[in-house]
C-alpha cells in the first residue's frame, strides 16, 4: 500500500494509506529530518 | 567542560565493560558487539534521570539540539544565547492515550555522565543509562511507536496491530511557523531557528516473511 502525508485544516497531519490486509498488521515508517538554521 | 545554562554538553562516556566481555577472542582483538557499541556512542538515547525536563523520559543529544521524547510526542531544544530556546517547539501526538513512562530497549554497553537535578538541586556527575531504541506502547488504540535512530537522524514507526485503525494517528506541531507538503511527500515544519523536515511515509506489512510494501 501507499501512504501519503494529509494536512488537515486545523494543522493537523495525518497519514493516508492505500488499501492493506486490516488482518494484520502493520508498520508506517516516518524519519525525521532536524536543521538548525545559523546565521 | 561546555554548560550552557543547564545544558550539559556531553561531558564524557564512561565506557562499562571491557573487550574481553565484549567477546573479543584475543587480548587486543576487537569484537564486532565492540565495534557496533562505538559506533552508538555518540548515537544514542538517554534515560532521563533527573537531568532534563519532568515529562521527558529520554533524550537525543546533538551539539546543535536536543529532542525529548514524552509519552505526548517529541519536544525539541536548542541551545543559544547562554540560554535554552524552545521547550515549546516539537511534534505532539493528538489525543495520544496517557500511560506509563516509556521503556528504553537495547541498553547499550555504556553510560553518559550528566548532572541531574533533585528537589531542585543540581547533583554532582551520574552515569545515565543510554538505549538504541525507545518503545511507546498503546498511544492509540492498538497502535504504538517505536523510535529508532537511523544515522543522523530520528526515525518513528507506527506499530499498528491487526484490526486497529490507522486513522487514529494525528500529529499537531508546536511552535510552528509554518507547514508545507513538498513535491515528494515530504513534509517541512518551519520553526523560527530550526526547521523539522518529516521524509514521507512508506508503511509495510509482512506476509508469509516477506515485507509487502504494497
Amino acid at each position: 500500500m501507499n501512504a501519503r502525508y494529509v494536512l488537515e485544516e486545523a494543522g493537523t497531519l495525518q497519514i493516508a494509506l492505500g488499501p492493506y490486509d486490516t488482518s494484520l498488521p502493520l508498520v508506517i515508517d516516518p524519519t525525521l529530518t532536524i536543521v538548525i538554521e545559523t546565521e | 567542560m561546555k554548560r550552557v545554562n543547564g545544558w550539559i554538553a556531553v561531558v564524557g562516556v564512561s565506557i562499562f565493560g571491557g573487550l574481553t566481555a565484549m567477546g573479543a577472542d584475543q587480548p587486543g582483538e576487537i569484537s564486532q558487539e565492540w565495534k557496533r557499541a562505538m559506533a552508538q556512542v555518540g548515537c544514542h538515547f538517554e534515560q532521563n534521570t533527573g537531568q532534563l525536563p519532568q515529562a521527558a523520559d529520554f533524550t537525543y543529544r546533538r551539539s546543535d539540539y536536543r529532542l525529548d521524547l514524552e509519552r505526548k510526542g517529541m519536544l525539541l531544544a536548542l541551545p543559544g544565547n547562554g540560554k535554552i530556546l524552545g521547550g515549546d517547539m516539537g511534534i505532539e501526538f493528538v489525543e495520544a492515550k496517557a500511560g506509563k513512562k516509556l521503556p528504553g530497549i537495547g541498553q547499550l554497553p555504556f553510560k553518559v555522565m550528566q548532572r541531574p537535578v533533585v528537589n531542585g538541586v543540581r547533583r554532582g556527575l551520574t552515569a545515565v543509562s543510554t538505549f538504541s531504541e525507545v518503545s511507546a506502547d498503546q498511544i492509540f488504540e492498538g497502535v504504538d511507536i517505536r523510535y529508532k535512530l537511523n544515522k543522523d537522524c530520528v526515525q518513528f514507526d507506527f506499530h499498528v496491530g491487526a484490526g486497529a485503525d490507522p486513522d487514529q494517528i494525528r500529529m499537531a506541531f508546536l511552535g510552528e511557523e509554518s507547514i508545507s507538503i513538498g513535491n515528494e511527500g515530504q513534509i517541512t515544519i518551519q520553526y523560527p531557528v530550526a526547521q523539522i523536515i518529516q521524509q514521507p511515509p512508506y508503511a509495510f506489512q509482512e506476509i508469509e516473511g516477506e515485507r509487502r510494501y504494497g
